[in-house]
């Protein structure tokens, strides 16, 4: 198995040192075009593509393996061998934050430091304990109907029709390359594999020095969730963007790109 | 002049008519800021949403107005595809009214950028689905029902099919029991129909299970390897007696260059080709049907074999050919009045076929017969199957007749191959005579025990042969055993055997366990071995099936004696096992030291037994053996075969015997 090829990984930039990028769920490497290039001086770039997105090999995808968080940090610790990486940064979107985490966990020698942004450790809601992740069960059985009804009901049979973008054909292939191109089995499982995970007690055990980037109004990881992982990571910095939504790489990508830089040069 | 204020008056509509399109719009409009902030939307939308505008306007976010899941969706996907690429078309929605109630919507969103490229606006267009939403979600339902419908349907014919085939396997193994019962000529010819047609009404039966097998995909190729050439000549040899009968050649032409051992699934080709052979005789009424296999590309990995059957028979007109395939469905309804059957063989052989990628090809003229062929491509395999399961030959027989020698006076290639492989495997030596006039030269020149002789022979044919070897001045002639083999049945052929002189008769396809035993039977010499082996009959009788699969005994009486109670019933049963292995060992004793007095008593003993459980034909087999030692017999080769068989039926019995031990209180079926 071709690890680099499995997960679409790219390579580029000067430095020495490496800096991961891992997407979240319901995008590709793609998300990282405004943020990445500002690390090319300073840094070698390895970007990648999770098993079943992008232009990752989705025959490689493996239902046990990936039927919880554990087997895509496996994915990202195969990459790092493969690269021959260690004491490198990783930054880590949405649920690429948890995975960046289960992978310190199990190989610390890899990571230096990590960047998550809008991070959770888990999105349901544990009255029992008095968590507030922000979701119910329900509500992500709501998410699979809004994913069947995009993945399964409109993109197979419309893509064809979104591709010809016939005056800007990049952004067909941009879009060829997003999440129509997921397969819908997998996008689905991988819906249930995030939004049902529950890694608050392995954020505890982090030793890796971590900064928590926090959007000001972010529905997926809302700021309690940020508050709970500053106070259960140990060595972790607390940064609130003024960007809003769940995205800050792609809506505001400046502010981001500072933020890290900041991180990584202070600390 | 008056031109200029008539445009004056209208231009003012025309104005005025853009904003009432916008606001009018069969589709909704809104424009939001990046954070999704609604900063304007049209009358249409706000309409559908049951909101004032007002209420909306700077006070709502566009993801504010979608349910969680879509909340979810909107920030992981929506929100960051359009980021990267400027606009989304057709996402799919449900957007939450003021009422609560939902709304489909189809979406398209492009941004509106400064000069600087930054993004300052979103411009959506939202398009009303909840028609085609409920379309999609009747025609959903009615799929589902649709196919639960056909799922229902053929479980429904499994069930029944299944069902029908127990009583029908009663019924054959019934008939066949019946025939052991010495029934008159006129009940035979009953039974005979009864046979013929419980069987036809079975392959019916089970033709329904395959088709349905294949149809809700429960069938698929199975590879292993075979051998390719065996594999025809026994199916070229099962099918012999179908076409003899209806006094028609069937041949076949195998490619030499094709490779013995290939891999596949032998079961599914058999079927396929028995199928069309089988049609291809049923069709034919004069001439011949062949079988041609040809090696059209040879590789060292893999084969195609090209397989073709072709007839003589009355043909398909042009405009019914496309009617064979299709299933329940014959040429015309005048074939399915005058030759019966389902019409489902060849929608099989096309399914099966389809599972290798294959089609069947026709080619036909009405009045002057069809062809059938398809092309299979099939990996040649590296190592040759330690034995052939499929085919029945004798690996498993038991015994040799080593020191007999016989003669076998057959044409067909395909008959001498299986009857070569037997008789070798028994250590018979033979020699071979492809016509009549052969065997009597042979006869006279040599010495044999015994002749197999085929009835139906070129030139000279079985019956005026062996009259002709019965008039050959030595009286060794006439003692000399000749067995008949034919396809007809016995009964039919019963004068004319009699008046040619011919000593017994083997039916064609016939039962190895028969041949063997009528060459013991009626071979003078004694195999070297046979007494030194009789003392270890059971042991290799105990993995021989029995002849025949109907039932050896009947529990009936048993039942009524114990007037249906299952605890007695078992220990009446176990008693008689008993009874049964004890009777063996003194009836093989008694055989082997040719003790008639207790031969006569073990018999005696075991006849109320045999009586109430109506085992027929254990009470012939002690009936011949006591004449056989009545009559003072000296060969061992005799006896021993009694013994066997005595001890072979004694096992069947036994076996029938413990499968019927009530397992359940009540359940005595």
């Amino acid at each position: 198995m071709d690890v680099l090829k499995r997960n679409n990984v790219t390579v580029y930039g000067n430095g020495d040192k490496a800096i991961l990028f891992a997407h979240g769920f319901g995008c590709d490497q793609h998300m990282w075009r405004f943020v990445a290039p500002a690390f090319t001086d300073a840094y070698k770039v390895v970007l990648f593509d999770h098993v079943g997105a992008g232009n990752s090999d989705s025959s490689a995808y493996n239902y046990y393996k990936y039927q919880s968080l554990q087997g895509y940090a496996d994915d990202v610790l195969e990459i790092c061998e493969a690269l021959k990486l260690t004491g490198s940064i990783f930054v880590g979107h949405s649920v690429s934050s948890m995975i960046g985490v289960l992978a310190s966990l199990k190989e610390p020698k890899r990571f230096d430091k990590l960047v998550l942004i809008g991070p959770s450790p888990c999105y349901i809601n544990d009255e029992a304990n008095g968590y507030v992740g922000g979701f119910s069960h329900t509500d992500i059985e709501g998410l699979l109907d809004s994913l069947d009804s995009n993945y399964l009901g409109w993109s197979s049979a419309m893509a064809p029709v979104i591709m010809g973008n016939g005056d800007r054909p990049e952004l067909g292939d941009e879009l060829k390359n997003s999440f129509c191109r997921t397969n819908p089995e997998i996008a689905r499982q991988f819906a249930r594999v995030t939004f049902l995970s529950d890694n608050r007690s392995d954020i505890q055990k982090l030793q890796t020095p971590s900064l928590l980037l926090q959007c000001s109004e972010d529905v997926i990881a809302p700021y309690a969730v940020g508050e709970y992982l500053h106070k259960h990571i140990p060595d972790s910095t607390l940064n609130v963007l003024a960007a809003t939504g769940h995205c800050p790489n792609l809506s505001a990508p400046e502010e981001t790109i500072k933020a890290i830089k900041a991180y990584l040069t202070t600390s | 002049m008056k031109e200029k204020n008539d445009k004056l008056v209208y231009q003012h509509f025309l104005d005025e008519s853009f904003e009432d399109l916008y606001e009018h719009a069969p589709c909704g409009y809104f424009s939001s800021l990046p954070d999704g902030t609604i900063v304007k939307l049209n009358t249409t939308l706000a309409q559908w949403l049951g909101y004032h505008k007002t209420e909306i306007l700077h006070q709502k976010r566009f993801q504010e107005l979608l349910p969680i899941g879509g909340k979810i969706f909107y920030e992981t996907h929506h929100a960051p595809l359009i980021r990267m690429q400027g606009s989304v078309n057709e996402l799919s929605y449900d957007l939450v009214s003021k009422s609560g109630a939902l709304l489909p919507v189809l979406i398209n969103s492009s941004h509106v950028t400064d000069a600087e490229g930054k993004v300052v606006l979103y411009r959506s267009t939202l398009v009303n689905i909840s028609d085609r939403k409920k379309y999609e979600a009747e025609l959903l339902q009615a799929k589902k029902k649709a196919e639960q419908a056909a799922k229902t349907k053929a479980e429904f014919l499994s069930t029944v099919s299944h069902e029908i085939r127990t009583p029908m396997n009663a019924i054959i193994g019934v008939a066949n029991l019946l025939q052991a019962t010495d029934p008159s000529p006129r009940q035979l010819e009953y039974l005979r129909i009864l046979k013929l047609s419980s069987e036809n009404l079975l392959n019916l039966i089970n033709d329904i299970l395959d088709f349905n097998k294949i149809e809700s995909g429960k069938i698929s190729l199975e590879e292993r390897p075979f051998n390719i050439r065996e594999l025809l000549q026994h199916l070229i040899y099962n099918l012999l007696p179908k076409a003899e009968e209806k006094e028609i050649t069937l041949t076949h032409e195998i490619d030499a260059r094709l490779p013995s051992f290939l891999l596949g699934d032998p079961v599914k080709l058999i079927q396929v080709l028995t199928n069309l052979i089988g049609n291809a005789i049923k069709f034919t009424h004069t001439g011949s049907v062949t079988l041609r296999v040809q090696a059209i590309e040879v590789t060292s990995k893999d084969v195609v074999l090209e397989f073709k059957v072709s007839d003589t028979g009355i043909g398909i007109a042009a405009d019914k050919i496309h009617k064979i395939f299709e299933e329940f469905s014959q040429a015309d309804y005048e074939i399915n009045l005058k030759y019966g059957g389902t019409g489902l063989g060849l929608a099989i052989s096309k399914k099966l076929l389809a599972l290798y990628n294959a089609t069947l090809q026709v080619e036909s003229e009405l009045g002057k017969g069809s062809s059938f062929s398809f092309a299979l491509k099939l990996p040649i395999s590296d190592f040759q199957p330690e034995s052939q399961q499929l085919v029945d030959l004798p690996h498993s027989h038991p015994g040799s007749l080593r020191g007999i020698k016989l003669l076998l006076a057959e044409d067909n290639s395909v008959n001498i191959f299986i009857l070569s492989q037997y008789l070798k495997s028994w250590e018979v030596a033979f020699d071979v005579a492809e016509d009549g006039s052969e065997a009597i030269e042979k006869i006279r020149q040599h010495t044999y025990d015994l002749v197999l002789m085929d009835l139906q022979m070129p030139k000279l044919n079985g019956y005026d042969a062996t009259r002709m070897v019965r008039n050959l001045p030595d009286e060794k002639f006439k003692k000399l055993p000749i067995i008949a083999l034919s396809a007809s049945s016995k009964f039919d052929l019963q004068q004319r055997l009699d008046y040619a002189g011919i000593t017994d008769f083997i039916g064609k396809p016939f039962n190895p366990r028969d041949l063997y035993n009528k060459i013991a039977l009626y071979s003078t010499a004694t195999p070297q071995q046979a007494g030194n082996t009789s003392g270890s009959f059971s042991v290799e009788t105990s993995i021989l099936p029995p002849t025949d699969p109907s039932w050896h005994v009947n529990l009936n009486e048993f039942r009524k004696l114990t007037r249906h109670d299952t605890t007695q019933l078992t220990e009446l049963i176990r008693l008689s096992i008993e009874n049964f292995t004890s009777f063996q060992q003194n009836f093989k004793e008694a055989l082997y030291t040719r003790d008639i007095l207790l031969f006569e008593e073990v018999a005696h003993k075991s006849k109320m037994t045999l009586r109430s459980l109506e085992a027929t034909r254990l009470s012939q087999l002690l009936d011949r053996a006591t004449d056989l030692l009545q009559s003072g017999e000296q060969d061992t080769s005799m006896l021993a075969v009694a013994s066997r068989e005595i001890s072979q039926e004694i096992d069947v019995i036994i076996t029938e015997l413990i499968a019927q031990i009530p397992d359940q209180p009540g359940n005595i079926s």
